[in-house]
């Protein structure tokens, strides 16, 4: 086992209880998701692992070996990359790349391999004498992960390393992460962000207040809750008498509008749509566009918890 | 644990902001000071007394005397003017143009003045001593004419049974100085800075890059002690450079011991940095504000040791005294002022070796603060 959280509980100064009884088992060559919405505690559980908060109760176990603040052992083969860019701004990019890289690397020429491969990597090479402070958000991001990950760390932890960056360059993180996956290390991934979790995460847990709700890989999760498909039909004129006798169909869970919008929600089943456009004929409704979708992360969250993940 | 120190030299030779307020205020500062009241520091130059007699007044003996008495073989002492009428002098008197002058009516000389001070000092004090050796004179030739030569003999004998010894060191009671002691200390304690950044770099709860380089399998002493001796160098160089700007760039003295003087740089520089590292840890506000908070107490700090007004450094060590004596700005004025003003080193070792306990117990609190690696929240 790569890490091993038993029953941690940690409780802030004032009674906020950041993490209640919080166990998890990352195994090793997988992409590890923790999902869940801003302070579910997911951030606090990463900072537990990393030995620099304190916690009430509960064992952390690196590499199988008893983790705290200094295991230097431990910490020599874990890459971490912040959620917040953490750089110095006096050094220039390939400074700062070879600082936290020497922090881990003491032999010199092995550093500066490294060094290169990172900024090649993250593919920062023209910005390598530029300071962080000049370079755009999604730069800054890219050598932000390339502090965390040059050393080449066996168990490298992402903490929400998406936040605030456009859609191409989170592509190109996604993709990375992916890459050094493949190349061996083992990741833990934290975000809010459900589809990205879905996209790259082998095994997740969904966490809310400081517990896990769910966990396993996301078809098991799928899984765990009744909604099978969601149904959306724009109505040229909706109206409020149409939803009782919807709800009352088979396999339907919910009917609301959404603006003009009907949305069904329904359970697994093959003929949610046909029995929803059969209501429709009969009663002579004109309807325009119609989508159906599968669940989401987002709907496991919203079915278990009562609450979206962005809420 | 050298590499740790030349990367970190790197990032704070980078830092304009520290950089201004260790290396280019102080000099600035130092110019003003220097521009504003640079010509009073130097006081042995005497000034003569212009001393102002009323035209009327004929005594053309009380003039010669007057005009003839010397400091030393090439300096009078007045300057005699007698081209203005009572009247006239008076008028100047009320309008503060003169400090005071001199005038008979029935046979008395009489000395107007409007205010204490050294000038008049000065002149009432010769005017006592001619009045009273003129008395004499008048009153034993009235009455034993016969011993008139006598007393011209004895008064020509005239001797000073208390011989004044100048010290072989150019010492100076020019209140001015503070100025430039209390600069000196100002820029010592601005190693506070260097503190903040100290701290706000190492601790993991007070910045998201502390935290970074709080988990990385360095030994945490060796990343405090290595950015530590990297700050000290860099605000040690500043502060010795503000010192020999102002020694030898403008000139003003500080005394001739240098490498004492190097040694309350060095123990205030430490002293500085040290004392930032303690605010820095107890003030939990993260941002400007924190260092804006820090500066404030240090200028507090400054100017109770004299920065902006020396009369409270005074005041400070005549009704509170134990606060200048916990006070690191107060400790390096006092001892680079017992250093310029004492013959002897005795004073100048009472008030560095106060600075040096100090800044002990500043850094033990500091590595106290400091040394946790686990913290509540980060």
């Amino acid at each position: 086992m790569i890490v091993k959280l038993s029953h941690v509980t940690k409780t802030y100064k004032k009674g906020v209880k950041a993490l209640d009884d919080l166990s998890y088992e990352v195994r090793e060559g997988e992409i590890f998701g923790l999902l869940g919405p801003n302070g579910s505690g997911k951030t606090t559980s990463i900072n537990c692992l990393l030995g620099l908060l304190k916690f009430e109760a509960g064992t952390i176990e690196i590499f199988d070996q008893p983790m705290s603040p200094d295991r230097y052992d431990i910490k020599t083969q874990i890459g971490v990359v912040p959620q917040n860019v953490a750089v110095f701004n006096e050094l220039t990019v390939e400074e700062n790349i070879d600082y936290f890289c020497g922090l881990y690397i003491k032999d010199k020429d092995l550093r500066k391999q490294y060094v290169e491969e990172a900024i090649e990597f993250v593919a920062i090479g023209d910005y390598r004498k530029v300071r962080p402070y000049k370079l755009s958000g999604g730069l800054q991001r890219r050598l932000n992960i390339a502090c965390g990950i040059a050393h080449k760390p066996r168990l490298i932890i992402f903490d929400e390393p998406t936040v605030g960056v456009d859609p191409q360059s989170r592509n190109k993180i996604l993709e990375g992460i992916k890459r050094l996956n493949q190349d061996g290390a083992t990741i833990i991934y934290t975000s809010h962000y459900m589809e990205e979790v879905e996209q790259i995460c082998d095994y997740i847990i969904i966490m809310d207040k400081g517990k896990v709700i769910a966990h396993g890989n996301k078809e098991a999760l799928k899984n765990l809750i009744m909604l099978g498909e969601t149904i959306e039909i724009q109505l040229e004129e909706p109206e409020n008498e149409y939803l009782t006798p919807i709800r009352a169909l088979p396999n339907v869970i919910d009917a609301f509008y959404k603006d003009h919008t009907l949305v069904v929600k329904s359970g697994k089943g093959a003929t949610n749509i046909p029995s929803v456009l059969a209501f429709l004929n009969k009663r002579q409704i004109k309807f325009g566009t119609l989508y159906s979708s599968l669940p989401t992360l987002n709907d496991v969250f919203l079915e278990l918890t009562g609450k979206g993940l962005r809420d | 644990m050298l590499w740790l120190v030349k990367t970190r030299f790197r990032v704070l030779i980078r830092d304009r902001a520290n950089l201004f307020w260790s290396f280019i205020f102080p000099l600035c500062l130092g110019t003003f000071f220097f521009l504003g009241f640079g010509n009073l520091l130097d006081n042995t130059h005497f000034e003569q007394i212009n001393l102002y007699i009323a035209s009327d007044y004929t005594d053309e003996q009380f003039v010669k005397v007057m005009e003839e008495i010397k400091i030393d073989d090439d300096t009078f002492l007045f300057k005699v003017n007698q081209d203005f009428s009572k009247d006239a002098l008076e008028q100047y008197l009320t309008a503060n143009a003169i400090t005071g002058y001199l005038f008979v009516e029935n046979n008395s000389i009489y000395y107007r003045i409007n205010e204490n001070g050294m000038t008049q000092t000065v002149t009432k004090s010769v005017l006592d001593q001619y009045i009273q050796t003129r008395n004499v004179i008048l009153e034993v030739a009235s009455t034993n004419p016969e011993k008139i030569e006598s007393i011209q003999q004895s008064l020509s004998n005239n001797k000073n049974y208390l011989e004044t010894i100048r010290s072989k060191r150019q010492t100076s009671t020019n209140a001015m100085y503070i100025y430039f002691y209390a600069l000196i200390a100002m820029t010592c304690t601005y190693g506070c800075f260097w503190g903040i950044k100290l701290v706000n770099d190492t601790q993991a709860n007070q910045s998201n890059l502390a935290s970074r380089i709080s988990i990385a399998p360095t030994h945490r002493l060796k990343i405090i002690i290595s950015y530590s001796i990297a700050s000290f160098l860099l605000h040690f160089a500043g502060c010795l450079i503000t010192f020999f700007y102002l020694n030898f760039g403008l000139g003003v003295n500080f005394g001739d011991n240098i490498p004492m003087i190097v040694l309350v740089i060095f123990v205030g520089s430490l002293c500085g940095i040290a004392f930032g590292a303690i605010l820095s840890s107890l003030i939990k506000i993260k941002g400007s504000q924190k260092e804006g908070i820090i500066s404030m107490i240090t200028l507090a700090l400054n100017a109770l040791a004299g920065l902006m007004f020396p009369d409270l450094k005074y005041l400070i060590s005549k009704y509170l005294p134990v606060l200048g004596y916990i006070n690191p700005s107060a400790l390096i004025t006092d001892a680079l002022h017992s250093l310029h003003y004492y013959e002897g080193l005795g004073h100048f070792y009472f008030y560095i070796s106060l600075l040096s306990v100090l800044t002990v117990v500043f850094i033990a609190c500091a590595y106290f603060f400091m040394r946790g690696s686990r913290y509540d929240s980060v």
